[in-house]
């Protein structure tokens, strides 16, 4: 029967000799190329779970009056938005798991792109022919962080407008087109009515959209260009191994996407992420310094923290001082990411395509960097919580933020030192072992083989 | 600070001392007996010996047009402040370091901030105390009431997690350290209500979604994500190990 179906389609079609030839395509085994596909289901998350909440929250800010089974809120005057939120996390049947999941997804989808980025960065995938990918890559994480951030502005929470405020002072500050740039963007001076209505918009249509486009291009160039893989006996720049998609592949990646699916759920059903009915309805009069925006964009906001109140002058112009921490430093940071394959071709005179990644241990000195880059965003993320910090170690912020402020330097230097030591240690013995892999196999007459592995 | 355990047999000692110094006086034996769970009856002696001449027996303040006269001090909540006061001696108030022990001050001074001073704590809504509570206190205190840190001075607002209602109720009005004092002109005692009501809802908010994190805010969550995103990591390499331990 279901062969029946399938030559009904296939006549139409001519589907089945693509198929095969797909099934038939080889994707190397390790686990490190596994992270993007975490990346991949938990967006996959975010899209079921998003498309749920969609049916329930109401992006607007029309103003209401609250009543419903939180108690705490009974009455009190509120933005429709914020209400319908409130709706969904006490009214709706598992309309909080779902919130809370699709929150908890967002997390995981950044971090697990992050490792991603960050498996490519120390392996030297983006080298040549992989540059696109790299930025396409690059252009993803860019996206994902605008909408996380959207996300969690639209709710219409006190944190969410301390964090829209703060946005928008951000923009601000950029000399000569800070102001238009945030009236085009936030319609206004925030806090105003079309700012919400705008940034969902943005969040469920526009950079959702733009995301699928770019992971079909980013996953269709991975098809094209084949998958890379470690050194290893058997492998060269032209050949391919692994298992195939159909059955080893599939079958792994179908178990991952499970696995991701309950890690999510997991969280969602037993830790609170952003409890908006403890902060309770956004009010211009309560002002809450020292907002918290998601992990991944704490490093900015750690950043500003950590910046030093200092006045800088272009011509007679008064730059704000979080133009640098805020906006001058990840600018520079991504657009340094963007260009980090000419700076690898610059620093290794290598221009060749490369399909044979390389471990991190061969290139001290990118690896070190890489290393003390992560710490230094390590502590720049610890620092946007340092009155958390502070309050529940009983200093004052004033001495967690100067430690901070000293670690800042001193931890990312340190990091890159140790790290380089461990790089040229293991790349001494690597070649020693090589050596003796070497000797023994001829002296065998024989060379080592993965089992179980096709070559294509 | 200013609460220390006391000793045991307390109670007794208090009670012997308090008959010892007011058998002869027959109408504050009645005040005594009247507050008799109260924790410094000999506060209310030495207060009304020394203070309410001055001040009133209420601590309502006497309307004598002499410059000596005593304000009224219902409205000091802080202990702190009190035993300035009978220490320092502000004004023509008299100093009293050498006529009282000082645990004879301490005690007076909190027969003033505890007995004289006391807020009727009933009505109030919640709701109210919440939109209050955020414009109000949740600047330094947080939403969640789990203390927060200030910049400008170096000293926490602390978690108010395991105050009673009358201390939040006293620190409102008293204002400690840093904290601005809100009198009756800004929050009435209504809205003071609310806002312990509010303080005293918050200390156990509902947690419909699991574990709070301590209310830690984002960075919490970060945490928890990347611990999250750990596991999955965990969970490739064993899938690449094919499922086996
Ligand atoms: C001789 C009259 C007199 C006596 C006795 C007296 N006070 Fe006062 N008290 C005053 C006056 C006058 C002031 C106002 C001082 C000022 O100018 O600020 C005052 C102020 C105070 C204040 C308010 C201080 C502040 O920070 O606002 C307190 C509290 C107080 N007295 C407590 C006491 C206590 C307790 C006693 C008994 C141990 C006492 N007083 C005895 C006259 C008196
Ligand atoms: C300007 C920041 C600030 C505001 C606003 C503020 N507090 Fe405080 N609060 C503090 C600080 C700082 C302390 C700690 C003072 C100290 O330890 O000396 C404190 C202490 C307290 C205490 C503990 C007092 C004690 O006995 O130790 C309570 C209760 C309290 N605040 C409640 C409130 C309430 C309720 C509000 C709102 C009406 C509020 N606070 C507003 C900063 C603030």
């Amino acid at each position: 029967m279901i062969r029946r179906i399938g030559r009904w389609f296939d006549s139409r079609l001519h589907l089945a000799q693509p198929a095969r030839e797909a099934l038939n395509h080889v994707f190397p085994d390790h686990w490190s190329f596994m992270l993007g596909e975490i990346a991949l289901y938990s967006f996959v998350v975010l899209i079921i779970t998003g498309s749920f909440l969609a049916m329930f929250f109401n992006g607007s800010t029309a103003h209401l009056i609250y009543h419903g089974p939180y108690r705490a809120l009974d009455g009190v005057e509120m933005s429709a938005a914020y209400q319908s939120v409130l709706h969904l996390c006490f009214g709706v049947p598992a309309g909080l798991l779902i919130r809370q999941m699709h929150h908890w997804a967002a997390l995981i989808f950044i971090g697990a792109i992050v490792v991603h980025v960050a498996r490519i960065f120390f392996t030297g995938a983006f080298r040549r022919p992989r540059e696109i990918n790299w930025w396409i890559g690059l252009t993803l994480l860019v996206l994902a962080l605008s909408n996380g951030y959207f996300g969690y502005s639209i709710l219409g929470d006190l944190l969410s407008g301390a964090g829209m405020r703060i946005g928008y002072s951000m923009m601000l500050s950029i000399p000569i087109i800070g102001p238009w740039l945030a009236f085009l963007f936030f319609g206004g001076r925030v806090p105003v009515d079309v700012t919400i209505p705008r940034m969902y918009g943005l969040h469920i249509f526009v950079v959702p959209a733009a995301i699928s486009v770019l992971l079909a291009l980013h996953l269709g160039i991975i098809w094209r260009q084949k998958h890379t893989n470690y050194p290893g006996p058997g492998r060269t720049d032209h050949t391919i191994t692994g298992s195939r998609i159909w059955p080893t592949y599939t079958a792994k990646s179908i178990g991952l996407f499970f696995l991701v699916f309950a890690v999510i759920a997991a969280l969602g059903a037993l830790v609170q992420i952003d409890p908006v009915w403890i902060y309770g309805p956004y009010d211009p009069i309560a002002i809450l310094p020292g907002a918290q925006p998601d992990w991944y964009l704490a490093w900015v906001e750690g950043a500003m923290r950590l910046f030093p109140g200092v006045n800088i002058y272009l011509g007679p112009y008064l730059i704000p001082e979080v133009f640098f921490p805020g906006i001058l430093f990840p600018v520079l940071f991504f657009i340094v990411l963007y260009l980090y394959p000419f700076f690898d071709k610059f620093i290794t005179h290598d221009n060749q395509p490369h399909h044979v990644l390389r471990h991190p241990y061969e290139q001290p000195f990118q690896t070190a960097l890489g290393c003390a880059v992560f710490m230094f965003l390590f502590v720049l993320f610890v620092a946007a919580g340092d009155d958390v910090i502070a309050v529940a170690t009983g200093t004052s912020v004033v001495t967690i933020r100067l430690i901070l402020r000293i670690l800042v330097f001193v931890a990312p230097a340190v990091t890159g030192i140790i790290v380089y030591g461990l790089c040229i240690l293991s790349r001494h013995r690597h070649a020693r072992g090589l050596e003796r892999a070497l000797e023994s196999a001829s002296a065998e007459g024989r060379l080592i083989s993965g089992e179980n592995e096709v070559t294509q | 600070m200013f609460i220390s355990k006391r000793p045991a047999g307390w109670k007794t000692f208090r009670l012997a001392l308090c008959a010892l110094v007011l058998v002869p006086l027959v109408s504050p034996l009645a005040f005594c007996r009247q507050t008799g769970g109260s924790p410094s009856p000999n506060g209310a002696a030495i207060f009304n010996r020394r203070c309410a001449k001055c001040h009133g027996e209420q601590g309502q303040g006497i309307s004598a047009i002499v410059s000596i006269a005593g304000p009224n001090i219902q409205a000091v909540h802080n202990p702190g402040r009190a035993m300035m006061a009978v220490e320092t001696g502000p004004g023509h108030m008299p100093s009293f370091v050498n006529v009282l022990s000082v645990p004879e001050i301490r005690a007076v001074s909190y027969y003033v901030t505890q007995h004289l001073a006391v807020i009727p704590l009933q009505g109030g809504n919640l709701a109210e105390g919440g939109t209050l509570f955020r414009t109000h206190c949740a600047a330094c205190h947080r939403t969640a009431a789990r203390g927060g840190a200030l910049a400008f001075t170096g000293i926490n607002a602390p978690s108010l997690a395991n105050y009673s209602a009358p201390l939040v109720a006293g620190a409102i009005r008293w204002g400690p350290g840093p904290m601005p004092a809100f009198p009756p002109s800004v929050l009435s005692d209504e809205q003071l209500n609310s806002i312990v009501k509010y303080v005293t809802f918050v200390q156990h908010p509902p947690d419909p979604g699991g574990n709070s994190l301590g209310y830690c805010g984002p960075v919490a969550e970060g945490f928890a994500g990347w611990i999250g995103v750990l596991v999955l990591v965990i969970f490739t390499i064993w899938i690449e190990k094919g499922g086996r331990g």
